[in-house]
């Protein structure tokens, strides 16, 4: 029995295949098959060429089924940017696929647990919206956390 | 890049450490908002990972109402600690505004629950059973028109998730004597958000007097093991381990706890601690006796009546346990019994997950909020909410009225009255109080004059 393939195509309209009993790791890509065989082109609209190549490495993994935790640790470890991790954590949700989801999400955590509050809105690109006197209002609150 | 999705923030956020989780209140008005969310508090207590909270007795006397509790992270399943690494850091202080009913009262630590924590107050009046997360600092009180309750346990049931607190009460005396007379008990149940006890009926067992102080947490009755069913809401008869091999008479301790996820049952004697692991929940088959512990290697000899407070299993093998009111660390391996000297003695200790689950959840009852600091003075009781000139917490710490220790951990929380533009005290910052004791005590009578007048 030959190896079906399936064609994803990025948000930049980049190709790129896979080996269907490999993508079907990911929950929205099984759903999408089951339903009409997905025969097309699978547009994943909001993933970028880079992040979704990463994704395809990810999922082209040969690994034994107890070494996987380990495995996808060391994947995410390995591209320890913020906001490449971000991208793969959104591609993972989107893509519905749980571990690459929760190593990459968990992997942001433990970067931006040390930092300053500057810092994480920084990394996070967000904007500081408190005044002072909320910011205030919240040390008093939990003084015992400060 | 456009901001983060709700799912993934959340996600992230819910994997951070409780404090980090706080601090990340102050980034920005969504984060914020997110953090209160209820599904973010679900997401957070499934990943908060267990830890053990240890405090000290709080000195049963006039004004002492705060409890410093430390917490030592013992990781996930996956990131077990070994007993060279443990670490541990103040977790927060616990203040129920208590002061004025704390006078001639003990307490209890009955158990904790999802970061919610259920304290018992008894007094020559009143007991009292509190129920508290200081993480949202929000605290009841179930109130019971008994007296002498024992109470016995509080979980979560596991099928519709009602957090319960269990009670009994002596009802009627059986038989003749002092020294014969078997005490009848009757349960009652309080589940949170209803606003009231619910009896439960006898409980099915007879207990002796002098047994009874040992009803901490499930029943113990020579070697049957009584539990409360929190779904089926009935007494059940535990299985128990094989009798005891030691041919001794004398003292015999029991106590259960739980050691790596399993039910454990601890049997003290004059001569060795034995602990017994149940590996299968409710199978009496799957009994193990993990270690046994001979008394030469610990760290007294002395007769033990409250054996070993809690324990657990380290990733090396060790065990942790409070022993003798120390935290201790016994090595099976060879077979050593160390004083982690971590804390002061004389301790208590209780697993404990954070969480930031809200008590205001529960409907029909009342929900306080606890301040940081209350003074008692002449029998009035100030709750000062999270503004507290230095100059009276110093002057209060002088005149005994709060722990000095309470106050260095103070030191750089104080904020000034907001009628002043005074910073901090900069000797308050380094913990030390050189004022003059005389002129304090003026000085403190003339603000305290000024509170009660102001009232």
């Amino acid at each position: 029995m030959s190896k079906k393939t399936l064609t994803l195509m990025s948000k930049d309209k980049q190709l790129f295949n896979i080996e269907e009993h490999l993508a079907v790791q990911s929950v929205t890509i099984r759903n999408m098959v089951k339903e009409d065989g997905a025969s097309s082109v699978i547009p994943l609209p909001r993933v970028d060429s880079e992040t979704l190549a990463l994704v395809i490495e990810y999922l082209n993994r040969q690994q034994a089924p107890e070494e996987d935790e380990d495995y996808v640790k060391k994947f995410v470890d390995e591209r320890g940017e913020i906001p490449t991790l971000l991208e793969l954590a959104q591609a993972a949700l989107d893509l519905d696929i749980k571990k690459l989801m929760d190593a990459a999400c968990m992997k942001v955590a433990d970067l931006i647990k040390d930092f300053t509050l500057e810092e994480v809105r920084e990394a996070l690109r967000i904007e500081n919206d408190r005044t002072p006197e909320e910011e205030k209002a919240i040390r008093d609150e939990f003084q015992w956390a400060f | 890049m456009e901001a983060l999705p709700v799912e993934l923030t959340i996600d992230i956020l819910s994997r951070l450490p409780l404090k980090t989780v706080i601090h990340c209140k102050l980034v920005c008005n969504r984060w914020q908002n997110l953090v209160s969310d209820s599904s973010f508090v679900k997401l957070h207590l499934s990943r908060s990972p267990t830890g053990f909270i240890i405090h000290h007795n709080p000195i049963i006397c006039v004004n002492s109402f705060m409890i410093d509790y430390w917490i030592i992270p013992m990781g996930g399943n996956r990131r077990q600690v070994d007993h060279h690494h443990l670490q541990y850091h103040r977790l927060f202080s616990l203040d129920l505004n208590l002061a004025p009913i704390l006078q001639n009262t003990q307490m209890r630590q009955v158990g904790s629950v999802n970061g919610l924590i259920c304290l018992c107050l008894y007094s020559l009046e009143h007991d009292n059973t509190y129920i508290c997360n200081r993480v949202t600092r929000e605290y009841m009180i179930l109130l019971t028109q008994r007296f002498q309750t024992h109470v016995y346990g509080f979980g979560v049931s596991s099928v519709i998730g009602e957090y319960n607190v269990v009670q009994t009460f002596q009802t009627k005396v059986v038989g003749n004597g002092y020294a014969a007379r078997p005490i009848v008990l009757e349960a009652e149940v309080y589940t949170l958000g209803t606003g009231q006890w619910r009896s439960l009926g006898r409980v099915p067992i007879t207990y002796w007097l002098n047994t009874f102080h040992q009803l901490c947490g499930p029943f113990l009755n020579n070697h049957r093991h009584l539990y409360f069913d929190l779904d089926k809401e009935t007494f059940q008869l535990l299985p128990s381990p094989p009798p005891p091999v030691v041919k001794e008479y004398g003292f015999h301790g029991q106590t259960l706890a739980i050691l790596k996820g399993c039910l454990c049952k601890l049997d003290t004697y004059h001569s060795e601690l034995t602990i017994w692991v149940m590996k299968k929940y409710g199978i009496k088959n799957s009994w193990h006796r993990e270690v046994v512990i001979r008394r030469e290697i610990c760290v007294t000899q002395l007769p033990l009546y409250e054996p070993i407070g809690l324990i657990a299993g380290l990733k090396d093998g060790c065990i942790l346990m409070v022993y003798e009111d120390k935290l201790c660390v016994f090595n099976p391996r060879n077979e050593t019994m160390k004083d982690t000297k971590m804390f002061d003695p004389d301790l208590r200790g209780m697993p404990y997950r954070p969480s930031f689950l809200k008590l205001q959840n529960f409907k029909l009852e009342m929900i306080h909020i606890s301040t940081s600091i209350s003074l008692v003075v002449g029998g009035y009781s100030f709750a000062f909410s999270g503004k507290v000139p230095w100059f009276i917490a110093l002057v209060a710490s002088h005149l005994g009225f709060i722990k000095t220790s309470f106050i260095s951990s103070l030191k750089f929380k104080i904020v000034p009255s907001s009628s002043s533009d005074e910073s901090l005290h900069p000797q308050c910052k380094h913990g030390h109080l050189p004022l003059d004791i005389h002129l304090l005590k003026i000085i403190c009578i003339d603000l305290i004059q000024i509170i009660i007048d102001q009232r």
